[in-house]
């Protein structure tokens, strides 16, 4: 495990390093396929910027009104560059409100900025599954294969490294299809995809939650999302209500 | 074979094969799943066992059954002086319900340790780490870290840096309902 890289006389936390890389990562390469979709790249950047901003602020509104007595003890608090001071869920919706704001704004193509973010969104998930790789987090299972890696002192299926080589070998396929695709089906195939690769890979993790006959719950959510992908694609593909149809 | 057909066959396919999949690798009833002690939230907090500034050994199994704030510092680090006011609210406030504040300090001795608390008037109890095995053991890279474990000893939360009350309070719900 490598979860601190020394650069100098400083020492980094590779995990807060990687989602950093991994965000203007996918950033890139969302611009990237937006340019390949006929979307200007920079609106993708901008996008990033504010969806950023606006994490930030609605978190931290969040974290005040839920926490609103320890605030009044300490209302300088309040402008602290403290980011663990975040509530997740007003984050997350005041990111998306700030997405949707710009798509209407903008009157951006919705189908082709979705396919544009789900490659964005890969990415990042690349980096977060090389993060928990570096860092031991959602390790695998024991096992005596040749390739297994030792983390918290046992051999293990090094499965944050298939997730991630699962991540890579979709994203250079939805690169190389993109053009092939109509609008739209690149960001479902993502998700399909990417159900696809934890229904894998989750049967050799050794963090588990089970649910009735000793199923894997993660196993069984990928499952489901990606047969809704599928039908969805199907629909969409096929069916009566299709686009010029 | 037309598209449409193709495509009806790949669902069917996904359907049966994960179906198929999840049921190989599904976890035996009879298998007993021992998590393993690392610290990482969701996990047994690895047992320590650290020396109190009267030089007697207290081990973190010592206070099983009580929730417990496990906070690696040092007196010279400005963000862990800064929260100090803050775990000692929280051991005033929480300690009689069963929630115990615990400081260890990282490589320093007793007597800078104990000048660092009666200078601040902070009574919560500390501990000496003097060969850095127990922040070893939980993989401290940067101070301050602080762990959050439940009464049944394990790692609920944890967070690297300065905390303030609402962030000491949001971690606290984890263990201290």
């Amino acid at each position: 495990m490598i979860p601190t890289i020394a650069i100098g006389p400083a020492s980094l936390p590779t995990y807060s390093l990687l989602v950093l890389l991994g965000y203007f990562a996918g950033l890139w390469f969302a611009s990237k396929l937006a340019a390949r979709r006929g979307l200007d790249p920079d609106h993708f950047y901008n996008m990033g910027f504010y969806a950023v901003l606006a994490a930030l602020l609605g978190g931290r509104i969040g974290h005040v009104i839920s926490y609103f007595s320890a605030y009044i003890s300490d209302p300088l608090s309040v402008l602290s560059p403290n980011f663990s001071a975040v509530q997740p869920v007003a984050a997350g919706l005041a990111a998306l409100a700030v997405l949707f704001w710009y798509q209407r704004h903008y009157r951006m193509p919705l189908p082709e900025m979705l396919d544009a973010l789900a490659g964005g969104a890969l990415v990042m998930l690349a980096a977060l599954a090389l993060a928990d790789g570096l860092n031991g987090r959602h390790f695998g299972e024991p096992s005596m294969a040749p390739w297994a890696i030792f983390q918290w002192n046992v051999a293990r299926h090094p499965v944050q490294f298939y997730e991630l080589f699962g991540i890579l070998a979709l994203l250079s396929t939805l690169w190389a299809l993109l053009r092939r695709l109509q609008p739209g089906f690149a960001a479902l195939c993502a998700l399909a995809g990417y159900a696809g690769v934890r229904l894998l890979v989750d049967a050799f993790r050794a963090e588990v939650v089970t649910i009735g006959p000793g199923l894997r719950l993660s196993q069984l959510v990928a499952w489901i999302v990606l047969l809704l992908a599928l039908l969805t694609l199907y629909q969409l593909a096929f069916g009566d209500n299709r686009p010029g149809h | 074979m037309p598209a449409k057909k193709r495509f009806e066959s790949l669902i069917l396919l996904v359907l049966a094969l994960g179906m198929g999949w999840m049921m190989l690798s599904r976890v035996p009833e009879t298998e007993v799943v021992r998590p393993a002690s690392i610290p990482l939230s969701g996990h047994p907090a690895p047992d320590i066992t650290v020396t109190t500034l009267d030089g007697a050994p207290l081990a973190l199994t010592d206070l099983r059954g009580k929730a417990v704030v496990l906070n690696f510092w040092a007196t010279w680090c400005p963000p862990c002086q800064a929260e100090m006011p803050e775990l000692q609210a929280a051991h005033q406030a929480y300690a009689p319900g069963g929630l115990v504040v615990l400081a260890v300090n990282q490589g320093e001795d007793a007597a800078t340790v104990s000048a660092f608390l009666q200078e601040r008037g902070l009574d919560f109890p500390v501990a000496l780490d003097t060969q850095s095995e127990a922040s070893m053991s939980y993989l401290v890279n940067s101070l301050p870290t602080t762990f959050f474990i439940d009464r049944n000893g394990v790692i609920r939360e944890s967070i690297v840096g300065q905390m303030n009350a609402a962030t000491l309070k949001q971690r606290l719900r984890s263990i201290y309902p």
